[in-house]
């Protein structure tokens, strides 16, 4: 019997009823642990009137209360450093990250001990190898590192493959794209947004990347760019590589999801390290396939945080497995995450999703950055979208731009955006976790 | 060459056997080098059991 291309054959492959079951068996395991090793989980699963013993079918997940990041943070504020959540004393752990701060809170504290670890890499191996990556391969991993999760764990499952893996540090673009000509780097791992500006620096450098150098796999997260179609597309082409969508978070440790080499438009959900349900924000009742709403996760590998029915904020689509012909009996999100539950932003009645536009602007070549701009006019809300031409972009072609962007994000929204083209190499450019939306509205 | 798929028994039968050993060999308290490197592997010989559904226990203190 042969199973190729799986991480882990047994789990990957096993009948959803099996499934279940061994989610059933490590959820008790874990509300169990959580209980009898924290006083803050103790009190909160006594508040909603609930104990382990009672958790004795999958159904009975929905007793248990939500967790939210605010609940996080706050047990960190008034314990620090690392508050009442934690189910072990900080000298047993050996690895120490901390939340984004993109939201501009303060960041998240997490520790993990050595098997917590492990697993954060182990749950990052199911991506890797089932998008292609093997023991062969030279992985580039082009981000600064730091107290920031990033693609730390990225980094661990490649080794664990046993690929020649390679960190890339403080350098500049310059010299991350000449260590990469320089070593024959076969896959590369950095944010979407990175790629291109890496692919833009090439071009700069007089190399085209798709042609002269030896990436051929493209591991991406940190933002959902990787399954919005018209900015793979754009990876894709620029690196002449396949481009792999792996989304994760530092509460989790980092890989939730992930993209296999059938690449059917979705990403997997390892359920055999996590019960992800997606639910109505507004009543919190659980949703079924086909609905776009937040996911809420329940991990079962970190018992240091336990992450238990923790609501991310985040928007999903679920799908049956059959949407992928891979063979993987685990659910899929369609499309990746879809974007930030609060990142829908309403404008004269229409729902304006960043990652649609993204979409949109992302179909012209010619465009190397933007950022969408929400303001107030006479009491109105408005929208407009900054565009950043690429640098050798012929200016009379200026005016022809604007309006076809404009064109564009009308027929798509039925929105009139104001679009605004400024000039080469104004805007921002990012490495990690592109901020491309600015709410100016006085609410 | 071994195979889990067509002899699952004896394959977990050697994880659990590792498993086991490397938890005794964290507690050796006199060589750090036998115990720190038994509870790092067995941080590793971990995901195995766990995967093949031989334990859940969370362990902090191998």
């Amino acid at each position: 019997m042969t199973a190729t291309g799986y991480w882990n054959p047994r789990t990957e492959l096993m009948s959803r009823p099996d499934l279940q079951k061994l989610q059933l068996k490590k959820l008790q395991h874990i509300v169990h642990w959580a209980y009898t090793n924290s006083d803050l989980w103790q009190a909160k699963l006594d508040g909603a009137g609930v104990r382990p013993e009672h958790i004795k079918k999958l159904a009975d997940l929905e007793l248990l209360p939500f967790l939210t990041k605010q609940e996080l943070l706050q047990a960190q504020i008034e314990q620090p450093l690392f508050g009442k959540f934690l189910t072990i004393p900080p000298q047993k752990a050996v690895r120490y990250h901390q939340t984004s701060g993109t939201s501009g809170k303060t960041p998240l504290r997490i520790l993990d001990g050595w098997k917590d670890w492990e697993w954060v890499s182990e749950v990052w191996c199911y991506g890797l190898y089932g998008f292609g990556v093997r023991e062969t391969d030279i992985v580039y991993l082009a981000y600064g590192y730091g107290n920031f999760i990033g693609f730390w764990a990225a980094h661990y499952a490649s080794e664990k493959i046993g690929a020649l893996t390679i960190p890339s540090g403080s350098m500049t673009s310059r010299e991350r794209i000449e260590k990469i000509m320089e070593l024959g780097a076969t896959v590369l791992v950095c944010t979407p947004t990175y790629a291109i500006r890496l692919a833009q620096v090439g071009a700069e450098m007089g190399i085209d990347l798709a042609k002269d150098s030896k990436i051929r796999l493209l591991i991406h997260a940190g933002e959902p760019g990787a399954n919005i179609p018209s900015t793979k597309k754009m990876l894709e082409d620029a690196w002449g590589a396949k481009a792999g969508d792996f989304p994760g978070m530092s509460e989790t440790g980092g890989s939730t999801a992930y993209e296999c080499a059938a690449q059917c438009g979705g990403i997997h959900i390892p359920e055999d390290h996590y019960i992800q349900e997606v639910i109505d924000p507004q009543t919190t009742q659980s949703l079924g396939y086909g609905q776009k709403s937040e996911l809420v996760l329940t991990m079962f590998g970190r018992a240091s945080l336990p992450m238990i029915r923790y609501r991310t904020g985040d928007l999903v689509e679920r799908a049956p497995s059959s949407f992928c012909s891979c063979g993987r009996t685990f659910d899929l999100y369609k499309g990746g995450i879809l974007g930030r539950a609060d990142d829908m932003k309403l404008i004269k009645g229409v729902n304006i999703f960043p990652s649609a536009v993204e979409d949109i602007i992302r179909e012209f070549n010619d465009i190397d950055e933007f950022q969408i701009i929400l303001y107030t006019e006479k009491a109105i809300d408005q929208i407009k979208v900054q565009v950043e031409p690429l640098p050798g972009c012929d200016r009379s072609g200026y005016q022809n731009l604007q309006k076809a962007v404009s064109e564009r994000l009308y027929r798509a929204h039925r929105l009139t955006f104001g679009v605004e083209i400024v000039e080469p190499g104004s805007l921002p450019k990012f490495e990690l976790k592109a901020r491309r939306l600015q709410d100016l509205r006085r609410h | 060459m071994l195979s889990y798929l067509e002899n699952p028994r004896e394959i977990e039968a050697k994880v659990s056997q590792t498993y086991a050993l490397l938890k005794e060999l964290c507690q050796v308290d006199d060589f750090p080098a036998i115990s720190y490197n038994a509870r790092r592997a067995l941080g590793v010989i971990w995901q195995v059991a766990n995967h093949l559904e031989i334990q859940f226990e969370q362990i902090y203190d191998d």
